[in-house]
């Protein structure tokens, strides 16, 4: 489909986007909503492709992981926290699992690492177990570690601390 | 404890100071949470949120995270105390906070 | 630093350690400025939007916005567990790009088909909609108007699609994207019992001795039905789990009995196990006596390809490709005896030892076994045979309808159980299992719906492969997609469907929330309300229906499909759709518009909107004065009530964390088919499988058949497609979760080291994947979460920037015309610099 007419799509490259700043591209966006009748509208960042929808572009390479060990603050106090280091080669399998070398309530002393939470310690029923239950075992399921990239689309959700509160 | 504020990995890392902010389950003997609890709220750092069938729900707060852990192991080792664990721990950050 | 952040994270910290305490925080106990009002947070259920698997979640909301969502303690499916993506939902709601207007193609201040999207009015995208559907029903009737729906709808905007695409405008090509997804299931069980869905549910995991996955990475694809498996394989040491794949997973992890077999051999692992059971004298001889028939199935059937490609003419039966002929038991042991370890093992790649181990899990009497599936079998060019020849195992052995012993189909959608199979949204069927081609079925559907006899149409419509060569052709015309990424989703859909949709003969809908590869495609864009921006109800994999109320308003004119589909019926009246023949006979329902005939025909208006519990919103109800959602699912109930299918009353559902149907006097049913555990079996029968009409299972003889594609010199690799854990499905919701994305950047080929070596190709080199179809760029993984055998690439599908589709080859399993995504051949070359 490259090089084909763009069907009248007028699609704007995400990195032009940056490069207008993101102040420029939220007014882009939500210019939709304030847009005179007749303008038509311009769309959309690189997760529908940067030109036509069919195009193959060129692909940035993959992101580094982040390993600063900083910890991120959570959107909420239920969220998972996100993992900030990096965990290639960690073994996670029936024998082994590498992340609570340093998360288990014994080690964390050693490593400084935090201790999994409570919640971790209960069964399918809410017994309270001396280790990590089971069904918590796999902690890349919920647990994830994050790479050095920009957001490809802004998120416009807000912290309960600043909803519904007049300056 | 004392006032030093020990250097974590983190805070040499990225040299920024931080509020840690926890809160933790104690679990005490029924008749003896009331006076424990007295004895949680002297701690520096310490509030008791909740008194309930021997459970008493605190919140602690420290400029690291060592320094909550051993705040706790501390509270742990206090006469009538049969468990103390941490629920939730959050770090905020100077820059976070506005 | 701000004292009012500090301490309202300390009254969330103390908060959430009251939670994990089991004791109640009183409202004076929190230290909060500004008093408790300034911390409320209304907290109600609902289901994930994700996967099939269903999870319930609690969602919080603050001046009507979602400020947080965890795991629900009180859902029975996932006690307060969520996977990464689930304790995300909270955000999906929030991409900066949310799509607030209809946007119609335009030039010159009128529509065009290469205009430019313009903001326009809902009254002047619906006149411009409703002009392209009569201009084509004029030109060429019902057949070349068609709908592509999806196991996204809730259960009434599914239940509301058939309606008008069936009863309004009298057309079948209504699809859901499930095609895609479970059909080869669903035909299997229809073909197998007689009656669509598991007979078991998510229970069986806690009572099995051993769990066989076939082609299923349940760690990223169900990992909250995952951590229940690892609970039991963890905690109860004699448990197995054997997981199959065509490469090493995070699934394999698990694996007591880890197996990599080439890709489409599992058919012969199938038929080897039940040759297995029968040469070691472990048949349940009773059981298959009692309960089950043997029947050998049509071979040599093609595999959906366009009628004129070589394989097609070449295939003898793919004109009947799901012909069956009885047998008996001496017949079918005869036919897998070919099936020798040996033979087997040559043929599929795998260690005679593991398969020989595997065997043994279904033929030892004293082992419960749990088998589980998703898209390895059903995108599979044999995947209703696959689907069945794991049902033989559960049949010869008996292990089946009782607690642990469970064939388990898994679904990938939220409600492609409820909407999509249930419904009857497929170009085939009706609700509770009907289906268009039955006259006494057409007959009962169009009483229940009170409309004249004769207007449903009795020929199956255009399936999703089909709908798409249908656009392309110019034969299908009009066409609308509502929540689901078609275009992405689509094979090949360099030759099929981007061509079909930008063919200037056809005007394409899309209604979505976010602007999608298929929404920039299209014509017409309407921006939808998602999630709990609506009420909604979905069904889950285990048979399971749960309601929610809508918590937050859409932004700006998004509107839900519900209501996109119900106000378009309003500017069609029963002259321009039915035909003089029809309204002839019925002189009552002439003029009516078909919303007067659809949807406020007596029944579905009958509940008032003041009847929506107090507390909610209701945009539907409020806006067409009737409590609509309540009005739809108690129409549908009337279809399955009675009949295998029971549902409860709609309000029920707002109380409780879902129920499995049949719901007899309150009672859920968790294990059907067995006398005790379903009341509709008749008392004396022990098991009975009442889907079919003498109470038996078919047990099915047929033998290994080769793919569409594999590889050869040109085109060297094998090639699947699937998904990672972050993503769901096309990427586009999660994709706008930053954390999610993050997480898993960009699609990236997963290939061997050595084959990446051979091609000069290092960790991360930008690469060319090639096909006879179409190319598309990515990047080398040799490092990742997936462990490639050499002569095998795997590519997820999640990312818009990298369109793996344009790669994939559009044959189908011929028996359910579903997509096979796990096979076809292409080569990878660098990317010259």
């Amino acid at each position: 489909m490259r090089g084909q007419d763009p069907a009248g799509l007028r699609v704007t490259a995400m990195r032009t986007l940056f490069a207008l700043g993101l102040a420029g591209w939220l007014a882009l966006i939500f210019g939709i909503a304030s847009a005179q009748q007749a303008d038509p509208v311009r769309i959309v960042p690189r997760l529908t492709g940067t030109a036509p929808p069919m195009a193959s572009e060129h692909i940035p390479p993959l992101g580094r992981p982040i390993v600063d060990d900083v910890r991120r603050m959570r959107n909420y106090p239920e969220q998972p926290p996100v993992i900030p280091h990096s965990i290639d080669g960690y073994q996670l399998t029936l024998n082994a699992n590498r992340c609570m070398d340093c998360h288990r309530r014994e080690f964390t002393e050693g490593s400084g690492a935090p201790m999994i939470s409570v919640t971790h310690f209960q069964d399918r029923d809410g017994q309270v177990l001396s280790d990590v239950t089971p069904r918590r075992y796999f902690c890349t399921a919920c647990h994830v570690q994050q790479t050095d990239v920009a957001p490809l689309v802004p998120n416009t959700f807000q912290d309960a601390h600043d909803v519904g509160r007049k300056p | 404890m004392t006032d030093r504020v020990d250097m974590d990995r983190r805070r040499f890392l990225t040299g920024r100071h931080a509020v840690h902010i926890s809160s933790a389950v104690v679990v005490a003997w029924p008749d003896q949470a009331a006076a424990l609890a007295e004895r949680l709220r002297a701690l520096p750092g310490t509030e008791v949120a909740h008194v309930e069938n021997g459970k008493i729900v605190i919140v602690m707060e420290a400029p690291s995270s060592g320094e909550l852990g051993g705040r706790l192991a501390l509270i742990a080792d206090l006469p009538g105390v049969l468990a103390a664990n941490m629920v939730f721990e959050q770090r905020l950050d100077e820059g976070d906070a506005a | 630093m701000s004292p009012s952040r500090r301490d309202l994270l300390k009254a969330q910290a103390a908060g959430i350690a009251a939670l994990a305490a089991n004791v109640t925080l009183p409202a004076g106990a929190q230290p909060v400025p500004g008093g408790v009002d300034a911390l409320q947070i209304k907290w109600s259920k609902a289901p994930c939007r994700f996967c099939g698997t269903g999870c319930g979640v609690m969602v919080g909301v603050k001046d009507g916005r979602v400020i947080a969502t965890h795991g629900d303690m009180k859902a029975e499916v996932n006690r307060g567990l969520n996977c990464v993506k689930g304790y995300f939902l909270s955000k999906i709601m929030y991409g900066a790009d949310r799509l607030t207007r209809p946007l119609l193609r335009k030039k010159n201040g009128a529509f065009a088909k290469d205009g430019e999207f313009t903001p326009v009015s809902w009254d002047e995208a619906f006149d411009v909609m409703a002009a392209k559907a009569k201009e084509t029903l004029k030109a060429k009737g019902p057949t070349a108007l068609g709908m592509f729906g999806s196991g996204q709808w809730t259960i009434f905007e599914g239940y509301a699609a058939t309606k008008l695409m069936r009863a309004g405008f009298r057309s079948n090509n209504l699809d859901p994207n499930a095609r895609h997804c479970m059909a080869s299931a669903a035909y299997a069980f229809m073909r197998t019992f007689g009656m669509d869905e598991p007979m078991g549910c998510y229970d069986d995991f806690e009572h099995a001795d051993a769990f066989v996955l076939w082609g299923s990475n349940m760690a990223e694809m169900h990992p909250i039905l995952w951590t229940r498996i690892a609970d039991r394989r963890l905690g109860h040491p004699h448990v197995k789990v054997a997981v199959l794949s065509t490469y090493t997973q995070r699934s394999s992890d698990l694996a007591d009995i880890p197996i990599v077999f080439k890709p489409g051999t599992d058919l012969a692992i199938l038929n080897y196990i039940a040759n297995h059971i029968i040469t070691t004298g472990r048949v349940n001889r009773d059981f298959v006596d009692r309960h089950a028939t043997f029947v050998k199935g049509a071979v040599e059937i093609g595999y959906g390809l366009r009628p004129d490609d070589p394989r097609e003419v070449r295939a003898k039966k793919a004109a009947d490709a799901g012909a069956t002929t009885p047998i008996d038991f001496a017949a079918y042991a005869a036919f897998v005896k070919d099936y020798t370890l040996e033979k087997t093992s040559a043929l599929t790649g795998v260690e005679p030892g593991f398969l020989r181990q595997l065997a043994e899990l279904y033929a030892d009497p004293r082992r419960k076994v749990v088998s589980l599936w998703t898209m390895g079998f059903n995108q599979h060019v044999r995947g209703v045979w696959a689907n069945q020849l794991v049902y033989n195992l559960h049949l010869l052995t008996g292990k089946i309808s009782e607690p642990g012993n469970s064939p388990f189909s898994l679904t990938g959608q939220p409600s492609a159980c409820g909407t999509a199979r249930e419904v009857g949204t497929f170009a085939h069927r009706l609700p509770a299992d009907m289906t268009v081609t039955n006259p006494e079925h057409r007959r009962h559907a169009e009483e229940i719906w009170r409309i004249p006899a004769g207007v449903i149409p009795e020929r199956p419509g255009y399936h999703a492969v089909e709908q798409d060569r249908a656009l392309r052709d110019g034969k299908l015309n009009f066409y609308w997609i509502q929540v689901n990424n078609n275009l992405q989703a689509s094979p090949n859909n360099t030759a099929e469907a981007y061509p079909g949709y930008r063919n200037p003969e056809n005007f394409i809908v899309v209604s979505d929330a976010y602007p999608t590869v298929t929404a920039l495609a299209a014509d017409l864009i309407l921006p939808a309300a998602m999630w709990v921006e609506k009420e909604g109800a979905y069904g889950n994999a285990e048979r399971r229906t749960h309601v929610w109320h809508q918590l937050v308003a859409a932004p700006g004119e998004a509107r839900s499909d519900l209501w996109q589909m119900m106000e378009f019926s309003k500017r069609f009246t029963t002259d321009e759709v039915w035909g003089a023949e029809i309204l002839d006979a019925n002189p009552d329902y002439r003029g009516k518009t078909l919303f007067d005939v659809l949807f406020r025909n007596g029944q579905i208006d009958r509940f008032a909107a003041g009847e929506v519990e107090a507390g909610y919103d209701n945009a539907e109800a409020r806006y067409f004065g009737f409590y609509v959602q309540k009005g739809l699912f108690e129409e549908y109930a009337a279809f399955g009530r009675g009949h295998g299918h029971d549902l409860a009353p709609y309000d029920t559902y707002h109380a409780v964390r879902g129920l499995r149907w049949p719901v007899v006097e309150g009672k859920e049913t968790l294990w059907r088919y067995r006398e005790g555990l379903d009341p509709y079996v008749k008392p004396g029968r022990g098991v009975e499988f009442y889907g079919n009409k003498d109470g038996k299972a078919r047990i099915l003889a047929v033998p290994y058949e080769p793919p569409a594609e594999s590889p050869d010199g040109e085109y060297d690799l094998w090639l699947v497609t699937g998904r990672v854990l972050e993503h769901w499905h096309s990427g586009s919701m999660t994709m706008r979760v930053p954390e999610l994305y993050k997480a898993f950047t960009g699609a990236r080929v997963f290939m061997h080291p050595d084959d990446a070596r051979a091609r000069g190709l290092n960790q991360g080199a930008e690469v060319r994947v090639v096909s006879r179809r179409g190319e598309m760029r990515s990047r080398v993984e040799t490092r990742g979460r997936n462990r490639m055998p050499p002569g095998v690439v795997f590519v997820p599908w999640f990312d818009a920037s990298q369109l793996i589709n344009k790669v994939t080859l559009d044959a189908t399993d011929p028996i359910s015309k579903q997509t096979d995504f796990k096979k076809c051949a292409v080569r990878i070359l660098p990317v010259s610099a």
